[in-house]
């Protein structure tokens, strides 16, 4: 323990820059992801389109089994090594939990429901801002929250590339059998992508309309 | 605002046939029902009306306009439109989905709020309690009725409704027909109801229209179709009990007599004052009504004819039995058998007589239908 606090005496100025990176490479393709991916979910899932849509569920729900390490390794031998690989390879990696979540939030959200929409007089814009998105918002966060969660986790493999991050910390410990540096840059990985999952939590308990979290508790 | 369907007609693919050649015109202020067997083409020809399905031809006219002549959104708008109660939107509270149109429609919010209230108090929902819950803290007859309250928040002439209290148990759907009939009786919209509950397109229906395989059957008035079934289609569909079925369910509102003959009372009336009023007529009685002008009893002719001329009229008032527009035509009936009287007074939630019903319409009415439902 007292190691632990040691090394981040003498090296406070290493590990805020490597903590640094590791944030702006998970911000980075996480925030990347989530545009992204909720304009194809979106996109796919538009009427007339819902073949698409389902023919992409199909896809992200596979390559959700997609090892993160293969997504790294295969994007490194397409565009080398540094921070940009890091970030493209991870907003990959995030798209898919974030595009297969909102993509089935959207898509079960009921044609009855929908119809009773367009039935009123709304165009299908208002249908998707006022209807379909507003109920898909439970999956839809679910999907940005395990995104983030993986995320912060895989970035840490970003190192492998010579992206930096906290990983880089940890493999510096693994190559000196240093079980102390390990957990330095373990640690903090951990913890923050536990904070960004409690901060993640209580987002989501505020955007999601009080009449879906009560469907959700009568459900149980 | 009358609707005219004009040699109405989809089909589905090649060659599924869905509506063929549908000619009716749902009449204003009334409630059409549209009945027959599952995948007659109810649906279809219902969301014809506001395009959620484009026709293959013909032809749909409101208020002397093709409905091609209205932007779709605004005809839309313009259409109260009510389904099944998974139609509300679960994120939405009571107040927002009954908005939801109004808001559409860029209302002012206290516009909005006054006019979600007001309705809310006409759906028999509490005002205070309701329109801050979910529908998922609701009972299935009070999202019904939700439900409805949307269908016409923005005050739409027209009300198109498929199967709405489809869903809901037995008990449960009694009494929200029952609201629904006082609730048109206040509105007056003009309504395609769509249901394939023969005892409710009865009970509702001021005209039914019945399908099968696309074509429309008959299309008449309700006492018309229960008495003069086109054909043993139609016979079937209505049942063999249906002289009495329909009895218990046509509602007195559609079927009293406003033509009678009624006397104000005040406290200086005399017999011969009212005989010289009854006189007038050639009615043999004449029905009493206070200062309120509530109804108060009736006076027989031949009785008041033979009593002092200068008494107070008020003596010889008789207490009568009365009926509400709601009740079946078989409780007027069952009133008339125990009360021995010949007629009954129909009297509104207000106090005010609206009419009367008589035995000898009943008997006319009901005449060629075999009531002991043995056919
Ligand atoms: N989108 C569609 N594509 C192809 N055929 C359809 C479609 N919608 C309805 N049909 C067919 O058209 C016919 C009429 O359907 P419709 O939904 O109007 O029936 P319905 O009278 O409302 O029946 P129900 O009582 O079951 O609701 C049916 O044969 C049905 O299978
Ligand atoms: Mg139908």
């Amino acid at each position: 323990m007292q190691a632990l606090f040691d090394y981040y005496r003498y090296n406070m100025e290493y590990f805020l820059i490597k903590l640094g990176e590791h944030m702006s490479i998970f911000a980075l393709s996480w925030a990347m992801a989530i545009v992204v991916g909720l304009l194809i979910a979106i996109a796919s899932t538009r009427p007339g389109r819902m073949k698409i849509g389902n023919a992409l569920l199909t896809i992200t729900g596979f390559s959700q089994a997609v090892p993160s390490i293969a997504v790294i390794a295969l994007v490194f031998i397409f565009t080398g090594i540094g921070f940009r690989p890091a970030v493209l390879a991870l907003f990959i990696y995030s798209l898919v939990p974030i595009v297969f979540n909102a993509a089935s939030g959207l898509v079960s959200v009921s044609p009855g429901m929908k119809e009773a929409a367009r039935g009123m007089g709304m165009t299908n814009g208002q249908i998707l801002r006022k209807v379909e998105l507003p109920a898909s918002v439970p999956a839809i966060l679910s999907g940005i929250r395990s995104a983030a969660t993986i995320n912060i986790g895989t970035t840490t493999i970003a190192a492998a590339i010579g992206a930096g991050g906290l990983g880089e910390i940890i493999f510096t410990g693994i190559r000196n059998f240093n079980f102390t540096i390990i957990l330095a840059g373990a640690i903090p990985t951990a913890i923050t992508a536990i904070l960004v999952d409690v901060v993640l939590s209580v987002v989501e308990k505020r955007v999601t309309s009080k009449g879906l979290q009560l469907a959700e508790h009568w459900r149980e | 605002m009358a609707i005219e369907l004009k040699k109405l007609r989809k089909v589905y693919g090649e060659s599924t046939v869905a509506v063929d050649d549908v000619d009716l015109t749902f009449e204003d202020k009334k409630i059409s029902i549209l009945i027959g067997p599952s995948g007659c083409g109810k649906t279809t020809t219902l969301k014809m009306i506001n395009r959620l399905i484009e026709r293959t031809s013909g032809d749909i006219i409101i208020d002397g306009r093709s409905i091609d002549e209205i932007g779709v959104i605004e005809l839309r708008r313009s259409i109260g439109y009510v389904i099944q109660e998974i139609g509300l939107f679960p994120h939405m509270t009571v107040f927002d989905n009954i908005a939801v149109v109004p808001r559409l429609l860029k209302w002012p919010e206290d516009k909005i709020k006054k006019r979600v209230m007001e309705l809310l108090d006409l759906m028999n929902l509490d005002p205070d309690e309701h329109p801050y819950k979910y529908p998922v803290q609701l009972s299935g007859g009070q999202k019904q009725r939700v439900g409805v309250a949307r269908g016409l928040a923005a005050d739409p002439e027209i009300l198109l409704m498929d199967e709405p209290f489809g869903a809901i148990d037995p008990i449960n759907r009694e009494k929200l027909q029952d609201a629904f009939i006082e609730i048109q009786e206040q509105i007056n919209k003009t309504i395609v109801f769509v249901t394939h509950d023969i005892r409710e397109a009865i009970k509702l229906g001021d005209n039914i229209a019945i399908f099968n395989e696309g074509k429309l059957v008959q299309y008449d008035e309700t006492m018309t179709v229960i008495n003069e079934p086109a054909d043993d289609f139609v016979e079937n569909l209505l049942g063999s009990d249906r002289g009495l079925r329909s009895m218990e369910l046509v509602r007195v509102h559609d079927h009293y007599d406003t033509d009678f003959f009624a006397l104000e009372l005040t406290e200086k009336l005399t017999v011969g004052d009212a005989l010289k009023e009854i006189e007038k007529t050639d009615r043999r009685y004449a029905y009493v009504l206070n200062e309120k002008k509530r109804l108060a009893g009736y006076v027989v002719r031949k009785k008041i004819e033979k009593a002092n001329k200068s008494d107070p009229l008020k003596k010889h008032v008789k207490e009568t039995e009365s009926i509400h527009p709601s009740s079946s035509l078989l409780e007027a009936m069952s009133l008339m058998m125990t009360s021995g009287l010949s007629a009954v007074p129909v009297v509104d939630d207000r106090g005010r007589v609206r009419g009367v019903v008589r035995f000898s319409a009943l008997m006319e009415m009901f005449g060629s239908v075999d009531l002991t439902g043995s056919d």
